[in-house]
């Protein structure tokens, strides 16, 4: 199934906004995360350390009302810009993919 | 009933007038706003006039006297053969009165003889010499006395305090913030409380780059337990090896060994520097300890740890290496024994330093290599 052009829409502002909070912390620590890709995983991408991962990670969790818990924290869940795009509509109950 | 005369103040600078116009006798009836008499300054003559209706029944200071402001210069009263009240009439004329006890109150007294000042100098504001005339007249008056008990007050307060040292230029002063006052409480403490020394190792990073990479890929972690795994590490290797303590020297020097590992962790979270604390972290694997401290880094980057999350350290461990310092001395937290310095990998990723400061009274240089040696080496806590 393919998702219809809103969820597109919907998803490409999100992964656009997820990058603006990671540049954020990215230009604090003097890294350059244009060249992510939405499916490179951040760990190993050398934008960010494990501390600011971590902060990464809770800007999207205040921006979004995620509540993540402990055990939220794995890579599956948030270690690219599309896991994140999915798990945060999963969570907004707005995946209409 | 007989209504008292004042010598008004002119200024603030004269506490005396002369007397230089009387424009009235005793029996005369005057009406408010009579002139009664002048008297004079060094600046100014100024008019005396009657306050209401009545008639003069005393005149206590002729032309030319010399009066302290505030002393009775006339009674007047409703009739002319009302009676005029003795107590309040000066024995002596010239100054409105005498300084007995019997024109002075108790409290004026008691500052008169604070203030080494004689009642006859001080200018009162009624028949009687009040605290208050004495304190206004110091006020006025900052002279010898007072500041000789200024500098007394001083140099009592100089007693207890300390003065502030001399700056070499203008500055501002000001108290610093609680996280300020708990840097300057860590670092005095290193200064007067502990033998602080520093040492480091060069070493190859990438053996416990790689372990840590396995690590999250088996447990799918999101972020890198890199620092994590040593500091594990440090938490368990440390005890054995004598360095998670410290020592007393008061009231004799005893050497303290605790009985756990409560691993003390730096988070940079804004301006704010915190010493976020695993508890028991020698009794925790090496997952265990991952997810307590990933805990406590989101709670300090979220400005939510408990106080007791960062009480209690017996180790600390810190890394600058995500602002590419490759090597800093570290300060010791209060009452540990070691703090492991993380730096950043040279730029061909080949070598690192591990520095630690430590307390040369707990460790000896060999024991402070040896431990840095240990936490290099992935594996050795069992992770």
């Amino acid at each position: 199934m393919s998702a219809t052009p809103d969820a597109a829409a919907d998803r490409a502002a999100l992964i656009a906004a997820l990058r603006d909070l990671l540049k954020t912390i990215s230009d604090n620590l003097g890294t350059d995360a244009s060249g992510l890709g939405e499916d490179d995983l951040i760990p190993d991408a050398a934008v960010l350390d494990s501390a600011g991962l971590i902060e990464f990670v809770m800007l999207v969790d205040g921006q979004y009302e995620l509540g993540l818990d402990a055990e939220d924290m794995t890579i599956d869940n948030l270690g690219s810009l599309s896991a994140i795009a999915a798990f945060v509509a999963a969570r907004r109950g707005t995946l209409r993919a | 009933m007989a209504q008292p005369v004042h010598i008004p103040r002119v200024n603030n600078n004269d506490d005396t007038v002369k007397v230089v116009h009387l424009a009235v006798a005793v029996g005369d009836a005057v009406a408010a706003g009579d002139l009664l008499l002048e008297i004079e300054t060094e600046k100014a003559t100024v008019a005396v006039e009657a306050e209401s209706d009545g008639h003069v029944l005393a005149l206590l200071h002729g032309v030319g006297a010399t009066v302290a402001v505030g002393a009775v210069i006339a009674w007047l009263g409703a009739t002319a053969d009302e009676a005029v009240p003795q107590a309040a009439v000066p024995a002596a004329a010239g100054n409105g009165g005498d300084g007995s006890a019997g024109d002075t109150t108790a409290k004026a007294r008691l500052l008169l003889r604070r203030h080494g000042l004689d009642a006859a100098a001080v200018p009162r504001s009624g028949a009687r010499l009040t605290a208050g005339d004495v304190e206004a007249h110091l006020a006025a008056h900052p002279g010898p006395r007072a500041a000789a008990a200024a500098v007394a007050a001083v140099a009592a307060a100089a007693a207890v305090a300390p003065p502030p040292p001399a700056l070499p230029a203008a500055a501002d002063l000001a108290p610093l913030s609680s996280t300020e006052r708990g840097m300057l409480a860590t670092v005095a403490w290193q200064r007067d409380q502990a033998v602080a020394t520093y040492v480091e190792i060069e070493y190859d990073p990438r053996p416990a780059e790689a372990a840590a990479a396995a690590h999250m890929r088996a447990h799918r972690l999101l972020v890198s337990p890199l620092l994590a795994l040593m500091a594990h590490r440090l938490a368990v290797l440390a005890p054995g090896m004598g360095a998670n303590g410290t020592v007393v020297e008061q009231p004799s020097p005893q050497k303290v060994t605790y009985r756990h590992a409560h691993l003390g962790f730096t988070v940079q979270a804004g301006e704010t520097l915190y010493l976020c604390v695993v508890r028991e972290a020698d009794t925790l694997d090496a997952a265990g300890f991952i997810a307590r401290l990933t805990d406590l880094q989101r709670r300090a980057l979220a400005h939510k740890l408990a106080p007791a999350d960062m009480q209690g350290a017996t180790l600390g461990f810190t890394s600058m290496a995500r602002w590419g310092v490759r090597r800093h001395v570290p300060v010791l937290a209060p009452h540990t024994g070691v703090m492991v310095a993380h730096g950043a990998p040279a730029a061909d990723g080949a070598s690192a330093v591990l520095g630690m400061t430590y307390d040369h009274r707990l460790l000896s240089g060999f024991a402070a290599v040896r431990l840095l040696k240990a936490l290099v080496q992935p594996g050795r806590d069992g992770a």
